[in-house]
């Protein structure tokens, strides 16, 4: 009995340091809604500082507190410079924006970190005083995890008696319910939002900070934690503190107990609460604020669709005949990459059409790229099917995938949604690593070439271009079609739309598929570029691609998904062969992007365009704000 | 008596606890226009939002015909035959005036599914004329998102008549509106409805528009009703002064938005 | 670059334009093509591809290690005859999608006669497939995976360092003599964890009939909650444990086990921990008494390896880790193959490497014929901490033929195309 006693305990303990690390996230976006892709990394940088202050200080029990505490306000510190430097400029932007910016500073705290504490491991010293265990009936329990144990609940009571009784935190609390009212309380919202955020830092930093005694401190911390931090903020509902709380212990008592049964279930666990508890209770343990995640539509920038004028039909016109002609001066390489980038252009065409037009933000783009590329891969490698019918049922088998899911994932809105979607893609990531019968597990699946007059780079790259070239027409043809209006209408006036008898579910649901057949055509064609096909096809990295593209090229128009794969392919492909500090200069790029033009390449191309030609203004009274 | 086009009964609906709309009943013929008043937080919007759909009551029905809307979703209502129109028009923002119009008729025929033909190539052969009954017809090939106020409230009802429902419900229809503009547009309104044979349910703030068009009038207070017929009728009511119009001099009432 | 490229698509103005340039300019220069510039006439040009940004910790000393070979090969008057050693090295940022796409690079533009490198499994198997498809032959360096010269062996593919297979066999002996039956084994939840532990289990049975295992856990790679993983380790109480999990994983099993008491008159038999990669974060507190595979860099005295150390410490101002020995290795193999085939041909370096036999830090290491497996071996032994850091005590070295199937066993393992 003891022992699962325990089990418990050590529970409760990891819960502990879950809900510090995801408080945070937690409050920060409960405020100004700004999805913060750095917060792994404030776990991260605060490890590595926690390691230094404490081998330094840490001689008694004072100096190691001491240095805990220090490296969780340095991390603040660091929170705020962000805050104040660049999210400031962000508010109000569409979420899907400080996302990729938020992103970007994360590669950039990655190499950061790498330049300064280079790359090996860090193991800290044990707690002083600490470093032992007692006995809880009978089983050795560490004294340090009963430390962790009692600070989860000490913090979610600090911050309670924060918001309920000073002057900030109901301030903070009246603004997260109402953003409207801060005006009225005559606080300047911009203090509340530093606030905030240096807190949620703040707290990030002791999270991992409070790592040293027990694990190495290591690059990969902000990864490891930060998928984990947003399934602990959806669980317990966006914004909600007592909600992040209860999710970060539930997580913590699922995991302790989950691996006596199931030990494999290690990769998928949290992902399949997470997905029960959004399908059971849409908007968390308790209820978090209402989100809707706004991606162009609700962007003051918005514009139509660009439609084609004499000189985009001219521009596309040369461009399509460029790219026909590259076999003819460009090398095997280069077709490659060309290649490569225009499968992420279908890949983002799709989810354009989903988010750009739809309005619907899935962070699980990658369930539908990797269902094309694992059901290509399969078929070739089980069924022995050649080239041609693999490439009709990857677009199959991803569709389907996108219907069963979809079906799930429209009937809940803005953040909701998206994180339903990275639930989906996540446990078909685990389901890819842990069925090695079926998929190779992460060995992968073997010998997926291009046969027939596919074969070399040139025919390849031709298939390629004719395949993309179709999608990206179809999703145009869709785009100007009668139910690409009416999927513009649900996300811009979803009241209207419905009054108007829009079916809007039913439009999302196949907007869904749509976006999804396209994911795994561009799945289906990738494993055959790569010859291979691994679990990372659907990983988190490969959705948040897709976003960062679309958002790098703009979200106003079919250009954009072109344009954004071919920065961000041309980019990662130059940068990460010249430089190993390829997240830097990656990172930095898209923070200037990010800045300099919100409306992606694309847009800041058609700003300037419109200054330049002295675009007239249109008829009727553009002056309403 | 024939039987009426629209039958509320003890319909109520609660937030949180409060009622906002607490058993209302009524009827409305068809072709009927009939203005609902009351001051703020009566239950108006609510009431409208409850007959439009989407919103379920927690009690009573709401008959079209032969057809129950309680609980029915905003798009199962109007497929009975219901358009409406807000308070604060969402504008199509990045459409032009005309193919706003050509997706509503697309909607009517289920064209939506047509995920190949451009919709500027579905002709429609009702669009110019209802641009024209609207008088959007010059503004056909401007953005949504680019109209002034009036035209986008203009462009609203344009919408929700589109289809020729059998009643309309209009939220506020002149809410926003200068003096000078609200009689025009609440005057169009009616006129397209009575050229319809449309039955039209109104909620508005100013009270000379109400008596000046309403055929009936309901009185709204704390989510009931407590008076219903014509105009000089209620006018007279002594609840109904007590109530609402009460010391007021009669025009303008509450000026703000129904907080429902 | 990207400044060329944004202005490029602001002049034009038009966004089909700018598709069209995105896309010409990724066809167009390159900032990094030619890095490499030819050291003396007609370089041997080898394609390298590792993880450097993707696991820096194990990738820079092998780069390190192979640094030295190439720098001892050209002073002893490279190869071929007195042609230099050119190695164009590349980033794989530990992405197996990334690796094909630079093989290919390096195959096609960079012209290299041959690939080698590679640290994951799943990577080093995506390039081994790019090179079968190429015919180009590629030396995996450190992957383990079995299936890279069994399952999915291919004609063109060779690995120096002891697979999964071969360093569970060489536990596996020592845990048939410790006086235990109930086992528990703790692995991480992929691919390698699964067959270390598999391999582990069979091999294990056919020496002792009478081990049992009594509980296994399977944490996520690099995200082990490590007190409830101990803790139901514990439940079954088990006499033994097998280890597999490593780096992180490792430090935080290590700390959580040893604080409630798993390792308490408990042997633990543990794959790769006495390697200086995975003990030095370890310092004081590795686990003693551990029965591990490693590398005692500091006490071995032959003359090959002691040349290799002193070498090494004083190019680079640090001691070798055993990813040195596997990159310094890989490179002396190249060089030792293509002199063996005579010429930069493909099928004859291929060829070549069949049986080929050379003398390295840890001894004569032979690439067998019937697996493309190297012979190299790894080091058996104890840990134990001595001034406050963790090293191997009572090792000894196990040649890998010695714990290898024979070539008819391994012939049926690998597919007809491979012979």
């Amino acid at each position: 009995m003891s022992v699962y006693l325990v089990q418990a305990l050590s529970g409760v303990a990891a819960g502990s340091v879950l809900f510090l690390i995801s408080v945070g996230l937690t409050l920060v976006f409960g405020l100004s809604r700004v999805v913060n892709f750095a917060h792994g990394s404030f776990v991260m940088v605060g490890g590595y500082l926690g390691y230094t202050l404490t081998e330094a200080f840490a001689t008694g029990p004072l100096g190691f507190w001491a240095a805990i505490a220090l490296s969780a306000l340095a991390v603040g510190a660091l929170g705020g410079l962000i805050e104040r430097t660049l999210i400031r400029r962000l508010y109000g932007a569409p979420e899907l924006l400080t996302l990729l910016a938020t992103f970007g500073v994360g590669l950039i705290l990655k190499d950061a970190a790498r330049l300064v504490w280079g790359p090996d491991d860090l193991l800290g010293a044990r707690a002083p005083g600490l470093g032992g265990s007692v006995a809880i009936v009978g089983t050795p329990f560490p004294t340090y995890d009963l430390v962790l144990c009692a600070i989860g609940p000490i913090v979610l009571a600090l911050l309670w008696l924060l918001f309920h009784s000073t002057r900030f935190g109901l301030a903070v609390r009246a603004a997260t319910e109402d953003r409207e009212i801060t005006a009225a309380l005559g606080i300047d919202p911009a203090r509340l939002f530093t606030g905030v955020f240096v807190l949620g830092a703040t707290f990030a930093g002791l999270g991992g900070a409070l790592q040293v005694p027990r694990q190495a401190i290591t690059l990969d911390l902000d990864l490891a934690w930060i998928v984990e931090a947003f399934v602990v903020v959806v669980i317990g509902g966006f914004g909600s503190l007592p909600g992040a709380f209860l999710a970060a212990q539930l997580i913590g008592q699922v995991q302790a107990f989950g691996i006596l049964i199931v030990p494999e279930i290690t990769l998928v666990g949290v992902f399949a609460l997470m997905a029960v508890v959004l399908v059971v209770r849409p908007r968390g343990l308790i209820g978090g604020v209402v989100v809707p995640v706004r991606a162009a539509a609700a962007s003051p920038a918005t514009r139509a669709p660009a439609r084609a004028g004499a000189w985009q039909r001219l521009g596309t016109a040369a461009a399509v005949a460029g790219l026909a002609a590259l076999p003819l001066v460009a090398d095997p390489y280069r077709l490659i990459v060309v290649a490569e980038a225009l499968i992420l252009a279908l890949f983002a065409a799709g989810l354009h059409l989903l988010v750009g037009i739809g309005g619907l933000v899935s962070f699980g783009h990658a369930a539908y790229f990797g269902l094309g590329a694992y059901g290509a891969a399969l078929t070739v490698h089980h069924l022995g099917w050649s080239m041609t019918p693999a490439l009709v049922a990857a677009p199959l088998a991803a569709a389907a995938g996108a219907a069963l899911f979809g079906a799930v994932c429209v009937r809940r809105h803005g953040i909701y949604l998206a994180m339903l979607t990275l639930a989906f893609a996540q446990i078909l990531w685990s389901a890819a690593f842990q069925w090695t019968a079926l998929t190779g597990g992460d060995n992968g699946i073997l010998g997926i070439w291009p046969d027939g007059w596919a074969a070399g780079p040139t025919g390849f790259y031709l298939l390629t271009l004719a395949v993309a070239l179709t999608g990206l027409a179809v999703v145009r043809r869709i785009a100007f079609s009668p139910f690409g209006f009416a999927l513009r209408a649900a996300n811009e006036a979803p009241a209207r739309a419905a009054a108007l008898g829009l079916p809007i579910r039913a439009l999302h649901w196949a907007a869904f598929v749509i976006a999804g057949g396209l994911a795994g055509l561009a799945g289906g064609l990738y494993a055959f570029a790569k010859g291979s096909v691994f679990p990372q096809v659907l990983s988190v990295a490969v959705s948040v691609q897709g976003l960062v593209i679309i958002l790098l090229g703009g979200l106003q128009a079919l250009s954009g998904p072109v344009i954004g794969a071919a920065v961000f392919h041309g980019l990662e492909t130059e940068i990460m062969r010249a430089t190993e500090l390829w997240r830097l200069w990656l990172g930095a790029l898209i923070l200037i992007l990010v800045l300099a033009g919100p409306g992606g390449v694309a847009g800041a191309a058609g700003a300037l365009v419109r200054r330049w030609t002295g675009e007239r203004e249109r008829a009727a009274g553009a002056d309403r704000s | 008596m024939t039987a009426p086009l629209l039958e509320v009964r003890d319909l109520a609906k609660a937030f949180g606890g409060v009622a906002a709309v607490d058993g209302v009943s009524f009827r409305l013929d068809a072709g009927a226009v009939t203005a609902v008043i009351g001051p703020n937080g009566a239950g108006k919007t609510t009431l409208l939002n409850l007959i439009a759909g989407g919103l379920a009551p927690d009690r009573g029905r709401i008959r079209l015909g032969r057809v129950d809307l309680a609980g029915r979703s905003a798009r199962a209502v109007w497929r009975a035959g219901v358009g409406r129109t807000f308070q604060i028009p969402t504008p199509l923002a990045s459409m032009t005036v005309r193919e706003a119009v050509q997706l509503v008729f697309a909607a009517r025929t289920l064209g939506y599914w047509r995920f190949w033909q451009p919709l500027a190539a579905i002709g429609h052969p009702e669009t110019d004329p209802l641009l024209g009954r609207f008088g959007l017809d010059r503004l056909a090939g401007a953005r949504c998102g680019d109209l002034p106020y009036g035209t986008l409230k203009r462009l609203d009802l344009a919408l929700a008549m589109a289809a020729r429902p059998s009643l309309l419900l209009l939220d506020e229809p002149t809410a926003g509106l200068g003096d000078d503009a609200r009689g025009p547009l609440l005057a169009l309104a009616l006129a397209r409805a009575r050229a319809d044979g449309t039955a039209v349910l109104f909620v508005e703030h100013d009270v000379d528009l109400v008596f000046g068009h309403a055929e009936r009038v309901l009185v709204l207070d704390q989510g009931r009703v407590i008076a219903a017929g014509p105009p000089h009728q209620v006018r007279a009511d002594a609840r109904v002064r007590a109530a609402y119009l009460g010391d007021q001099a009669a025009p303008a009432l509450g000026g703000d938005h129904d907080g429902s | 670059m990207f400044g060329i490229l944004v202005s490029g698509i602001l002049k034009t103005g038009r966004a089909a334009l700018g598709a069209a340039l995105g896309l010409a300019v990724l066809s167009g220069g390159s900032i990094a093509g030619k890095d490499m510039v030819a050291i003396a006439a007609d370089p041997v040009r080898v394609g390298e591809i590792n993880s450097y940004s993707g696991i820096p910790a194990f990738t820079l000393p092998y780069r390190q290690g192979w640094q030295l070979a190439v720098s001892e090969v050209n002073a002893a008057g490279g190869v071929l005859g007195g042609r230099p050693l050119e190695v164009v090295s590349r980033d794989d940022a530990g992405r197996p999608d990334v690796a094909v796409r630079l093989a290919t690079e390096l195959i096609t533009r960079e012209r290299v006669v041959l690939l080698a490198g590679t640290f994951f499994s799943h990577v080093g198997l995506a390039v081994s497939d790019v090179a079968a498809r190429y015919r180009m032959p590629f030396l995996a360096a450190e992957p383990l995976s079995d299936a890279l010269t069994w399952s999915r062996g291919n004609r063109y593919t060779y690995r120096l360092r002891p697979s999964t297979y071969m360093q569970a066999a060489m536990l596996v002996e020592e845990a048939a003599k410790l006086p235990v039956t109930r086992w528990a084994t703790v692995a991480p939840n992929y691919e390698y964890g699964h067959s270390a532990v598999a391999w582990f289990k069979s091999l294990l049975a056919e020496r002792r009939p009478d081990a049992t295992f009594v509980a296994e856990q399977w944490p996520a790679l690099g995200k082990i909650e490590a007190g409830t993983t101990v803790q139901a380790l514990a439940l079954a109480e088990p006499e033994a444990v097998f280890n597999v999990t490593f780096g992180a994983d490792l430090a935080r099993f290590v700390r959580e086990g040893s604080q409630r008491g798993l390792f308490r008159d408990r042997p633990v038999v543990s794959l790769l921990t006495g390697e200086p990669e995975y003990l030095g974060p370890l310092g004081a507190e590795a686990p003693e008494g551990w029965i591990v595979t490693g590398y005692p860099w500091d006490q071995i005295g032959t003359p090959a390896h002691t040349a290799f150390r002193d070498a090494y410490q004083a190019r680079f101002g640090e001691p070798p880790r055993l990813g040195s020995v596997v990159g310094y290795i890989t490179l002396a193999a190249i060089a030792a193959g293509l002199d063996r085939a005579g010429s930069t041909d493909a099928e004859a370096v291929v060829d070549a490497f069949a049986g080929l036999e050379l003398d390295s830090p840890f001894g004569p290491v032979r690439f067998r014929a019937a697996d493309h497996q190297a012979t190299m071996g790894a080091f058996v032994g104890r840990l134990a901490v001595e001034d406050g850091r963790g090293r191997m005590v009572d090792w000894r070295y196990a040649d890998g033929a010695d714990y290898l199937p024979s070539a008819d066993d391994v012939a049926a393992l690998r597919p007809a195309s491979a012979r």
